[in-house]
């Protein structure tokens, strides 16, 4: 999961330079689109190679574990509760409910596919360019989401507000569960518990401001539900596994994908506590 | 800087109850692994209590929301705290102690592991008895009574419902009538963007609104000057709004506007209706 998810990534780098590069030449959404697809192939190669030579050097399997040996009755209870949270999570998505509108990324998509033009209409007002932020028009994600709107020919309802939260909460799951893997060293009978406890949490705080599920349920394609939902919990699943290299692509992530201050979010305070605690842990052992 | 942390006393019944519930359990969940766990678990337990102090103690998350939220509320932070993956693990370890597995004279009987799964779905329904429990459709009495549009404003806006229909139409009123009524009505919608009554969302969008800032303030304003006046009109001809609302006060110096019906909503406010809605 740390390869896959630092795969995507880097990947993800490879489309924001796309962006940038695109923006910085006043270019155009058809520009985008053009250079949208080697990015994304140069960024799988780069990815590729990148995460074979860190397999290298920490070497296979840092945290094997064994499948567990779970009772079919335990783990059939496990995974119906597991089954149960992600159908009534997955259904939420399928069906219609309020998208929060006012987040910017999901009007710029928008306005971007119908003007053709990268950051070309403010999000709240339809002003000219020139009118929005620097620090929010180089985040690129509502571009991706705009040229695959436009390439596939899918509503911005079912990119945004249905197929992109349900793909953020697989990869929350995997992230679950590789961190449940982590922490459950000696007790591999709970990692199913661990993940369907997970599972619920988005449940459970689908109806608190600004909580996990909250987010993926009302706001699922935003920058921000991505750093709740993956970015965060990979950098304390890389944290918590001492891999600091994956940590850092969280923090160099978060910083193209929302609103940080120059690029300091909250993975880079996250990923500092950690770092922290792991060194205070080690004074205190050799003393 | 506004204290925005305080959010947490000033928030909602519901808001204080569940995450207050959840806290306790991230309390409780960290001293299970605190106990149990060296490695691993015990760098998330320490290091998870240091980011929830840092978002919790007032002092540090005043600093935390000038660094990092400014434009946002303090329920925004939360999110630093790794909140799902402490609970799952004290969950496990909760049901690990209830089912008595890990006692060495326990061991691995049947007795012990076929309380498991009761005690698994146990943790299960407290998680969603914290808010999974809470989802329901509103309705118009909870829609106006819990989301607290005042009274004055719902007797406006239900004179007008009386008046227009369940039209579509564009309102342009002063902010404190405008804040809640797409609350009132999916229908209606505000003549400029909630951006000008909301500093929050200013802040974060940092644009400038052209001659909407300026009659957004002659509306706020209890006075209506000559100079005004003329500002107002030329705006409402050039933008057409299906509604203006103004206070009664204002009717004398509006005199009748073209191609507008006059209403009274309430013994404070007026309303030009257009005629071109029909």
């Amino acid at each position: 999961m740390i390869l896959l998810i630092s795969g995507l990534m880097i990947i993800w780098g490879f489309a924001e330079g796309a962006y940038l590069y695109v923006l910085m030449t006043g270019g155009t959404l058809a520009a985008y689109e053009g250079l949208l697809a080697p990015a994304l192939i140069a960024g799988a190669a780069a990815a590729f190679l990148l995460c074979r030579w860190y397999r290298r050097l920490c070497g296979r399997g840092r945290n094997p574990l064994p499948a567990g040996k779970l009772s079919l009755r335990e783990g059939g209870a496990y995974f119906i509760i597991l089954a149960a949270a992600g159908i009534v999570t997955l259904s939420h998505f399928t069906g219609y409910y309020v998208v929060d509108l006012s987040d910017a990324v999901y009007e710029m998509a928008i306005n971007t596919v119908s003007g053709g033009v990268l950051a070309g209409q403010h999000p709240f007002t339809g002003e000219a360019a020139g009118s929005i932020p620097l620090r929010i028009r180089i985040l690129g994600l509502y571009a991706l989401y705009a040229a695959v709107m436009d390439k596939a020919g899918l509503s911005a309802y079912m990119l945004m507000g249905q197929i992109v939260p349900a793909i953020i909460w697989f990869l929350h799951m995997g992230i679950m569960a590789s961190l449940g893997r982590t922490l459950l060293r000696g007790r591999e009978r709970y990692l199913w518990l661990f993940v369907s406890l997970a599972a619920v949490m988005v449940l459970a705080t689908a109806h608190i401001e600004g909580m996990i599920g909250y987010r993926l349920f009302y706001e699922g394609f935003s920058g921000e539900t991505i750093r709740a939902a993956i970015l965060l919990p990979f950098c304390v699943l890389c944290c918590c596994q001492k891999r600091w290299l994956p940590a850092l692509l969280c923090v160099a992530a978060e910083a193209s994908l929302v609103w940080t201050t120059y690029g300091i979010g909250y993975c880079a305070l996250v990923m500092v506590v950690f770092l922290a605690v792991t060194l205070w842990q080690k004074r205190r052992e050799k003393s | 800087m506004s204290l925005n942390f305080l959010k947490w006393q000033e928030g909602t019944a519901d808001f204080k109850q569940e995450a207050g519930l959840l806290l306790l359990l991230f309390v409780v969940s960290v001293l299970l692994i605190w106990r149990r766990e060296k490695r691993e678990g015990g760098l998330l337990a320490v290091s998870g209590t240091v980011l929830a102090v840092l978002v919790f103690v007032p002092v540090t998350a005043v600093f935390l929301l000038m660094g990092y939220t400014g434009f946002y509320d303090w329920t925004d932070l939360l999110l630093i705290v790794p909140l799902t993956p402490v609970l799952a693990m004290g969950g496990c370890l909760l049901v690990e102690d209830v089912s008595g597995v890990h006692r060495k004279d326990a061991g691995t009987g049947d007795a012990a592991i076929q309380k498991l799964p009761a005690a698994a779905a146990a943790a299960c329904v407290i998680f969603l008895l914290m808010g999974a429990a809470n989802f329901h459709a509103f309705d118009e009495e909870e829609t106006s009574d819990g989301y607290g549009i005042p009274a004055q404003t719902l007797e406006i806006y239900e004179s007008l419902r009386d008046n227009v229909g369940e039209e579509e139409m564009t309102v342009l009123a002063n902010g404190e009538l405008l804040m809640y009524i797409r609350l009132y009505s999916a229908d209606w919608y505000p003549a400029y963007g909630r951006d000008l009554w909301d500093s929050h969302a200013a802040g974060y969008v940092e644009y400038t609104y052209g001659d909407e800032t300026e009659i957004y303030e002659i509306l706020a304003s209890s006075s209506l000057t000559e100079e005004n006046r003329k500002t107002l009109l030329s705006y409402v001809e050039d933008t057409q709004p299906d509604c203006l609302i103004v206070s009664r006060e204002w009717e004398a110096l509006l005199g009748d506007l073209s191609d507008y019906n006059l209403v009274t909503l309430t013994e404070q406010y007026i309303a030009y209706i257009s005629d071109t809605r029909d």
